[in-house]
């Protein structure tokens, strides 16, 4: 599991529930009227839980870095493809 | 102590400085320690010093009556930051504001006069770097009154990327949206116009710079 995960601001949070309903892996439940992070190693980061939140509760915090074909490779995590623009 | 001196000594302002000169503003400084959103102090309140970031990452942000905030600087480890109110004995320009758990020694203002006092390179260094950060400022200004935003965004995520301690330990659309002056909604739209360009890549928390000569292009550069 990540250590990257979106921060909820339980004393934001209204506990409407649209996040719940939208978080596509089912990562996020209701606890005592609060919207949590449960299964937090089923979240893929999509970011949907930040942009319907309308009380701006979530927040998903990332770092800005190079692209390194190299050590990306090494990583395995993502392939470069040549931009189509 | 000694891990504030090998601080002091790894910035620009004091990596010349004697032995003395550290010990003497090591001797004055307090070391601090703030949860993530806790205030490091406001604006308005009379300024006890200047700030080092040992571990963590701070935003300078000025706020309107009606709490909309706007983020003047993004800090790292290693940054300096209100040295403005420090020097001209004023109150703070700004608030300071902890991003995540962050230390910060409080370097009293009457050490680092005193330090000024004793060493004119010293004085000399601090005259240069302000001129930099008031370059600085002139280009943000820039930024907000003449460019759009993608452009301001290419050019704050070209920013982040020289300098990864402003993004550690990680920076929010919202925190994006706050210091180019706009709106969390636009920021998204203006990174998924960079990420269907193919000039940034998402992976999961990390934004990639893909094409930077492209991304340069966008930001005028």
């Amino acid at each position: 599991m990540s250590d990257w995960l979106p921060r909820l601001n339980q004393n934001t949070c209204t506990g409407c529930g649209d996040c719940i309903t939208a978080c596509p892996t089912n990562a996020l439940a209701l606890v005592e009227g609060k919207a949590v992070l449960v299964f937090p190693d089923l979240c893929t980061y999509c970011a949907i839980c930040e942009t319907i939140c309308p009380v701006d509760a979530i927040e998903l915090p990332y770092i800005v870095v190079r692209y390194d074909q190299k050590q990306e490779s090494i990583r395995g995590t993502i392939k470069y493809e040549e931009p189509k623009v | 102590m000694l891990d504030l001196i090998d601080h002091l000594r790894a910035h620009p302002y004091f990596k010349e400085c004697a032995q003395a000169t550290l010990d003497l503003l090591g001797a004055r400084a307090i070391l601090r320690h703030f949860e993530p959103n806790e205030t490091i102090f406001q604006e308005g309140d009379l300024a006890l010093g200047m700030w080092l970031i040992k571990t963590g990452s701070v935003k300078i942000v000025k706020i309107n009556p009606g709490g909309v905030e706007h983020i003047l600087h993004l800090l790292g480890a290693g940054n300096t930051f209100n040295e403005v109110a420090s020097f001209d004995g004023g109150a703070n320009p700004a608030c300071a504001t902890a991003l995540s758990e962050t230390s910060v020694w409080l370097i009293p203002a009457e050490g680092i006069n005193a330090a000024l006092t004793t060493d004119p390179a010293l004085a000399r260094r601090v005259i240069k770097l302000l001129a930099g950060r008031i370059r600085g400022l002139v280009h943000h200004i820039e930024d907000l009154a003449l460019y759009g935003v993608v452009v301001r965004l290419a050019r704050f995520l070209l920013k982040q990327a020289e300098d990864p301690a402003l993004s550690a330990p990680g920076v929010t659309r919202a925190a994006i949206a706050a210091y180019l002056a706009t709106t969390p909604e636009t920021i998204s739209r203006a990174l998924r116009t960079l990420e269907e360009s193919g000039v940034i890549r998402f992976d999961r928390h990390r934004v990639l710079i893909v094409r930077e000569d492209l991304l340069r292009d966008l930001a005028t550069l």
